[in-house]
Formats: structure tokens, C-alpha cells, sequence
């Protein structure tokens, strides 16, 4: 197994791109430290534009466009005609935006914009392409792993409902926006009116309050590197205590204002280092027009997703050091292995983690390998199950063992079909309702096989309340589903010309430009936190929560998610909604061991307490949210 | 009477449901006339009316187990379809809305497998393999709406007769003593209809380009 692990990957035929996307805009105008492009930074022999390019014509992507400025052409131009692509020099960015606006006006597909100096992963970027669950949306994660200078988004659902550019900011920012946009072709008129909306509003220079926006992003960078360097000071004087013998534990913790104070010194007297990157952060905002497009798009009310980008690489080096730095690091990374194990849901409960998804990824490896498809293999899900049911219908001992055996092999390869899609990126509309179909009707074919095998009047009762259980849980899911998108999708967005994301933000601005005398308070607030944060070791440049006053509902659901920090509770809790895997488990197990009025008591009790679990939490959040949908 | 109301009814009766939620809950001829008819004239949210009607069904059932009448159990499920059908015509945007297709689901369950207890033996599977199958048609109008861009066929709410049509159906096979025979049956027709449906719905369906979404938290959160 391990040699194999370690088997150079196979060509992959291209994959299918979803959302009709034809051409590909490539953004190369951030500056790297010595004055050239960013995207001509050396990588592997050719530059970051060259890799990217190629990954484009990986993906079957031949109408490329490279969008620079005049003093990068000279570099540029080469690779660029080598690859056949169009390239567009544009003196700044509103004459980038006019550019975009232009290419989209004259377009019937899709769209894909990236900034051309990131480093990702082909398989990061089929994962945004290719998914037919995602139209338009965004190569995104999680708000830690997007750095200290990553644009920030906030999502609902899967939805991306706020995101931020140089000039916008995002109240509650939960996740980071990677610059990768896809645009699927029935938003490529809705793309065209953003761009040309941003080109207008930057025609006659940055206003000025897009500025402030800006001034107060570089401070919130500059207090981030303070507080790195903070806790960098603080940590050499715990190994210094180390070193003397002592415990690392006795230093003693600041207090917030005399950490806020250290922190402010550092932040204001970073090293060289820290400054130029700084600098050179700042300047490559100015430029980010993908940002600015993607913030164009939200404020538009158009429906964007968010491809995670899981365990695949991502890097944004604006420096050649940087460029050698993320070069190294990703000598060490080995894609096939990350695209594996990408491959595995990462929303799964307790029991596929640790009993299906540590052997499944092989079979769908093995799958792939032999050449089968995600659809075949949700056929032989069901027949396995087919068969559990069978055996579980002869209603002896020897039946309901092998049953169990078959029924655990079925929900492998439950598992297999959409981690072997995942994997060959072979999705289907079709075998997305296979598998959802397939998946309930397997369970229900083994409530009828017990309750064949039982072959009693009580057992059939049990059996159908626990359908009716199951059957009236996921309605719940669903119709809970249904509203929660509705009400996201009827929020009206703010227009883009203003840089917060709502009404809140547009208050705590006013307050920054003439509440001085507030600030002092919100600072010691943040210190606060800020200390609490550096002590734990976890914080990564969170900004400042909203502060809402709290419904006692709100106040509840608050310390519920408090206990996810608690390590394993949030398998606890996840088991507690019972979860398709957990609930294979419970039928196997007490099938093979008990009997099958045993196996549907256990089902409807913790079915049962499941069921009051998520009502309750949904009931809350129902509360808490107080909305009535506008007929 | 003028020709309105009977027009407005009309529409209510052949048009395909609006919202999500309307469409989970599979209404049927019946419950639309009576939340056309009477939904409009009383001015509450919906899962209270659903509700009333489900408690009285509940505790019939709690109280009678399975030695109730056939009397009995046919006032339970009349109860349910009255309170539960004048729901319908509310209109499903109040905060708890969400709730509402699974309480339909549990009054249209529930009943099926009381008369299956109370008929005996081989009615309770008999119960097991209706709710079954109708638990492939209340899947499939999520699913179908979720991969497909588009829910099943609107005429499919009218042959199906909606979880309303069906509970007066299956309780009139009660009182004319044709069970168990007539649920097997009743669950065999409904599966070859829905079955070619969908099979007919795929066979149609072009790959176009329709924007879903993967939603993760079905498994609840």
C-alpha cells in the first residue's frame, strides 16, 4: 500500500467544466518586490503566469485572456503568446474593469477570473469548475488558512452573502476568498453590468470614503503583524523561561491594556521585512480587481457557492524569496495524495470517518482505476443492499448476520460512488438523484427485510414509525433548508458603490470617522479578546464580532457552539443528530446480535431523541432570527 | 354566485405549487378546495390549523390503539384532512412554516399505519408498503426539484390525489372491508405510476444549465 500511495499520477482526461465556461481571464498586475510582475516570479523552471497557464489549457480552457500593465508587458508578452492567449494592457484598474466589461458584453459563456501570480492546485480548481453544484461562485477557506492579507467573505448556507475587496469591508467574516471567481454563463450579463458598474464608479479616481475603507484595512494588517510579533516576543520568553528551568506557564499574563499598548509599539515598529510585505500587500490590493468583481457580483444578489479548498495548496507570493519559500513547501506536497483524500466528504458523521472513509477512498481509488463509474457503483450499492434485505427477510440468524455484513458493504459503497465522483470529477445531475434515492431506499429495504423476517404485526408498526420518523426528519431538513435559502436570497444587498456590507457596518464606520471617544471602548474590548485568543494560541487575525444585543436564544445557541472548542464533543454532537452512517451502524449491530424488534426500538429512540434535537436547535434559531418572508 | 370564486378555485386547483414548502407538502384536490375555500376566512398561520387537526388525530390514536371502529378512525382522519387541508390555503411565509410539510407527513403516515394495526396481521405490512412508496414520491419532489431545475409533474398531484385524496381513499377501502388486499394493490399502482414518471422525467430531461446546490446539512445541523 505504501509504494502505491506514492505512484505518480495518471493523465486524467479533461474534465467536464460546469456552467459553460469558455474563457478564462487571467489578472497579472500586482508588483513583486523588485518591480516586476508578481506573475513573472520564478516557479519550476518558468513563472507563476506560465503554470497557471498551463493549468488552464489542462482544464480545456482556450479562450485565455492575461490582463496587465504597460510595464510588465515586456516580461510578459512571451509566455503569453506562447500559450496563444489574448493579452490586455490596461493602465490601471478601472481601465481593467472596462477591459472585463467588454470581453463579458461580447460573451455567451462562462467566465473564470484569477489572480495570475497564485499558486493552486489543478485539483483545487477543478473542484470550483467542474462541480455542477456550483454555477457561479468562489475558490474559498477557512478565514485562518486565508493569511493575515487574505479578502474575506461571509457565508449563509453555502452562499456567499458578503465579500470584501480593497475597498469593502464584511461584517462576521467567516471564511477567505482565494482569487479564483467562476462565473457561469447565465451570469455572464450580470458579470458585464458589475464590471462596467465598478469601471464608473472608479472613472474619476477612488472616492474617498473607498479610501478610508482601504486606510482601515492596512491599519487592521499592520495591528495583525503587531500581534504576531506580540506573541512571537511572548512565546521567546516562555522558551527563555524554559531554558532557566522554570515553567513556561509562569509568565504572567498581560493585562488587555498593556497588551494592546505592546502590541500597537511592535505594530508601529515592524521589521524591514514585515514593513516591505506590507507595502507591497497594500499595493497589490489597489490592483485586485478580481476582488472588486467578486464584491460586484455579491452586492448584485447573484447566487454564488463556495468551493472549499480543502487540503490543496494555495499561496500568493509577492516576493522572489516568498516564491522559493512556497516552491519548497510544495516539493513536499504530493497532489495525487491530497486529491484522494480531498475526495472524502468532510461533513461526514463519526462512523463513516473512522469505520468507511478510511478504506473507502481505495475502493474508490480501485474503481477508478478499473475504469468504472460513480453511477455503476451506486447501482451495486443498491443491490448489495438488495441483497442485505433479502437476508435479512429469511428471518434467521444466519440471515441477519450476513444481512448486517452486506448492509455495511452497501453503505461503502454508498460512500465510494460520490468520493469516486469527487475524486474523477465525473459528476452527474442524474447520479447526484441516484444517489440520494438510492441512499433512502437501501435503509427502507432493510426495514422491509426485518420486518419480513420478523414476520409480526408489532415489528411492521415499529417499522413504519421509524420510516415515518425518518421520513418526517428529513422533511424537516428540507422545508428548514427551503426557508433558510429563501430568506438569504430575499436580503437585499447593499449597493456596491458603498464600502460596508449593511447598515451595521455603515454605523460602526460613521462611528470611526467621529466617535473618537467609542474607540477606546471597542479597543478594550478587542484587547480583550485579542488576549484571551493569544493566550489559547488559535487566534488568526479575527476582526472584531458584531456587537448585537443578545436574545436568550441567541444567548443559548452562542455557548451551544462554544462547546464545539471542547476537543471530540463535536463528534458527540454530531452522532446526537444521527446521522446516515450512525444509523447503518445501529442496524447492522443489533440485527446481527438481537432481533429485529430490538434493532427498529434502538432506531426509534435514538431516532427519536434526534429528531427533538434538531427541532429544538432549529426552533431557536427560528426565534432568534424572528423573520417573516415577504409574500 | 358570481363566476369568480369558482375561477379562482379552479386555478387554485390546476396550478402547480408556488414555494418550496407548498410543493412538499403534496397537497391534493381536496385540501387545495378547502384551503381555497375556507383557508382564506381565517386569518391564522398555518401550523397552528395543521396542528389542531394532528392533536386530535394523535390522541384518538393514543387513546383507541388498535381496537378503534372503523367510525372512529374515519372522524379521526376526516378531523386531520379538514384542519389540515384549511392549512393549506394559508400562506406559508411565517417563521415556522418549515414545519408544515413534516406534520402533513406524520398525520398521513400516522393514519395509514393505524388502520394497518387496526385491520391486523398483514394490513400493518400492507401500511408499510404504502408509506413506502409514498416515502419515494415525498423524496422525489425534493430531489427531483433540487437535481432536475424543476418539481415532478403537476398533473402527478392530482392522479396521486395528494396525501388528502389518499387518506379518504384508503379509509373508504377501510369501511368497504377491502383491506389488506387493497393497500398491497393501492402501494403496487402508486409505484408503477411514480416509478414511469420518473423514469419518463430522466428520459426527457435535457443536461442543461441548471444551477443547483449540494446541500450539506441535510443530515441536519
Amino acid at each position: 500500500m505504501a509504494t502505491e500511495l506514492q505512484s505518480p499520477p495518471q493523465r486524467r482526461p479533461p474534465v467536464q467544466l460546469s456552467g459553460n465556461v469558455t474563457t478564462a481571464v487571467l489578472v497579472a498586475t500586482a508588483a513583486a518586490d523588485d518591480g516586476g510582475p508578481a506573475a513573472a516570479l520564478p516557479w519550476d523552471g518558468g513563472t507563476l503566469l506560465e503554470r497557471l497557464l498551463q493549468q488552464m489549457a489542462e482544464l480545456g480552457l482556450e479562450d485565455v485572456h492575461v490582463v496587465t500593465r504597460p510595464q510588465f508587458e515586456e516580461v510578459l508578452r512571451p509566455a503569453i503568446d506562447r500559450a496563444g492567449a489574448a493579452v490586455h494592457v490596461c493602465a490601471g484598474p478601472t481601465e481593467d474593469l472596462a477591459a472585463i466589461a467588454d470581453l463579458a458584453d461580447g460573451t455567451t459563456g462562462g467566465f473564470v477570473v484569477a489572480l495570475a501570480d497564485a499558486v493552486v492546485d489543478l485539483g483545487a480548481l477543478e473542484g470550483l469548475l467542474a462541480s455542477p453544484g456550483i454555477a457561479t461562485g468562489v475558490l474559498g477557506t477557512g478565514i485562518a488558512a486565508g493569511g493575515t492579507f487574505g479578502m474575506r467573505g461571509r457565508l449563509a448556507r453555502g452562499r456567499l452573502v458578503s465579500a470584501s475587496s480593497a475597498y469593502h469591508s464584511v461584517s462576521g467574516p467567516r471564511m477567505s476568498f482565494l482569487g479564483v471567481l467562476k462565473v457561469a454563463a447565465g451570469d455572464t450579463p450580470a458579470f458585464a453590468e458589475a464590471a462596467a458598474e465598478l469601471r464608473d464608479l472608479t472613472a474619476d479616481g477612488i472616492p474617498e470614503h473607498w479610501q478610508k475603507e482601504l486606510q482601515h484595512k492596512t491599519e487592521q494588517w499592520r495591528m495583525a503583524l503587531g500581534r504576531a510579533a506580540l506573541k512571537a516576543e511572548r512565546r521567546d520568553a516562555r522558551d527563555a523561561l524554559e531554558a532557566a528551568g522554570r515553567g513556561r506557564d509562569e509568565l504572567p499574563p498581560m493585562e488587555p491594556e498593556a497588551y494592546a499598548r505592546r502590541k500597537r509599539e511592535l505594530a508601529h515598529s515592524l521589521p524591514p521585512d514585515d514593513e516591505a510585505e506590507l507595502a507591497l500587500r497594500y499595493e497589490a490590493a489597489k490592483q485586485d480587481v478580481v476582488s472588486l468583481l467578486l464584491v460586484g457580483l455579491v452586492r448584485r444578489g447573484v447566487h454564488m457557492g463556495n468551493s472549499g479548498i480543502r487540503r490543496f495548496f494555495y499561496a500568493r507570493p509577492l516576493s522572489r524569496a516568498a516564491a522559493a519559500e512556497v516552491a519548497a513547501s510544495m516539493a513536499e506536497h504530493d497532489e495525487e495524495r491530497v486529491r484522494l483524500n480531498s475526495a472524502v466528504k468532510g461533513t461526514d458523521g463519526f462512523f463513516t470517518t473512522f469505520f468507511v472513509s478510511t478504506w473507502s477512498r481505495y475502493v474508490a481509488r480501485w474503481a477508478a482505476r478499473i475504469g468504472l463509474s460513480p453511477n455503476q457503483v451506486t447501482v451495486i450499492a443498491l443491490c448489495v443492499g438488495t441483497c442485505a434485505g433479502v437476508a435479512f427477510a429469511t428471518g434467521e440468524r444466519a440471515g441477519y448476520i450476513a444481512g448486517a455484513v452486506l448492509l455495511y458493504l452497501s453503505f461503502v459503497f454508498d460512500c465510494v460512488d460520490g468520493q469516486l465522483a469527487r475524486y474523477t470529477r465525473r459528476y452527474s445531475k442524474f447520479g447526484a438523484y441516484l444517489d440520494s434515492v438510492f441512499d433512502r431506499a437501501k435503509e427502507y429495504i432493510a426495514f422491509a427485510g426485518l420486518g419480513i423476517g420478523a414476520s409480526s404485526s408489532e415489528v411492521w408498526i415499529l417499522a413504519g414509525a421509524m420510516l415515518t420518523l425518518q421520513t418526517v426528519r428529513h422533511s424537516f431538513d428540507f422545508s428548514y433548508g427551503a426557508t433558510d435559502r429563501q430568506a438569504i436570497a430575499e436580503t437585499p444587498q447593499p449597493p456596491a458603490a458603498q464600502p460596508p456590507d449593511d447598515a451595521l457596518g455603515r454605523a460602526r464606520m460613521k462611528s470611526r470617522d467621529t466617535l473618537e471617544p467609542n474607540l477606546g471602548l471597542l479597543d478594550r474590548a478587542a484587547s480583550a479578546a485579542e488576549l484571551r485568543e493569544a493566550e489559547d494560541d488559535e487566534s488568526n487575525g479575527k476582526e472584531t464580532e458584531r456587537a448585537v444585543p443578545k436574545s436568550l436564544p441567541r444567548r443559548i445557541l452562542a455557548s451551544w457552539r462554544v462547546l464545539d472548542r471542547i476537543p471530540g464533543l463535536i463528534w458527540l454532537k454530531k452522532m446526537a443528530a444521527f446521522p446516515i452512517g450512525e444509523r447503518f451502524a445501529v442496524i447492522c449491530v443489533t440485527a446481527a446480535l438481537f432481533t429485529p424488534r430490538t434493532t427498529f426500538i434502538v432506531l426509534l429512540a435514538w431516532g427519536g431523541f434526534a429528531l427533538l434535537y434538531t427541532s429544538t436547535g432549529r426552533t431557536l434559531r427560528t426565534l432568534a432570527k424572528w423573520r417573516s418572508l415577504p409574500r | 354566485m358570481s363566476a369568480a370564486p369558482g375561477i379562482a378555485i379552479g386555478d387554485r386547483l390546476a396550478r402547480a405549487p408556488r414555494t418550496p414548502l407548498e410543493s412538499y407538502r403534496d397537497d391534493g384536490p381536496l385540501a387545495r378546495l378547502l384551503g381555497t375555500a375556507v383557508g382564506r376566512l381565517v386569518p391564522v398561520p398555518p401550523l397552528p390549523l395543521a396542528l389542531v387537526g394532528l392533536a386530535g388525530l394523535l390522541i384518538a390514536i393514543a387513546v383507541e390503539g388498535d381496537g378503534a371502529s372503523n367510525g372512529t378512525v374515519a372522524a379521526a382522519i376526516a378531523w386531520f384532512v379538514l384542519w389540515a387541508g384549511i392549512s393549506s390555503g394559508r400562506p406559508h411565509i411565517d417563521r415556522f412554516a418549515w414545519a408544515l410539510p413534516g406534520a402533513v407527513r406524520v398525520g398521513e403516515y400516522g393514519s395509514l399505519i393505524w388502520i394497518g394495526a387496526n385491520v391486523g396481521e398483514s394490513s400493518s405490512a400492507g401500511a408499510f408498503a404504502l408509506i413506502a412508496v409514498l416515502a419515494f414520491r415525498h423524496y422525489d419532489l425534493v430531489y427531483r426539484a433540487r437535481f432536475q431545475g424543476k418539481p415532478p409533474a403537476a398533473l402527478l398531484d392530482v392522479v396521486l390525489g395528494g396525501w388528502d385524496g389518499r387518506l379518504v381513499f384508503v379509509t373508504l377501502l377501510l369501511v368497504a372491508d377491502a383491506l389488506p388486499a387493497a393497500l398491497f394493490a393501492l402501494a403496487g399502482i402508486l409505484a408503477v405510476v411514480l416509478v414511469t414518471e420518473c423514469v419518463a422525467s430522466w428520459a426527457r430531461h435535457s443536461a442543461g444549465p441548471v444551477s443547483i446546490y449540494e446541500d450539506e446539512e441535510d443530515e441536519g445541523d
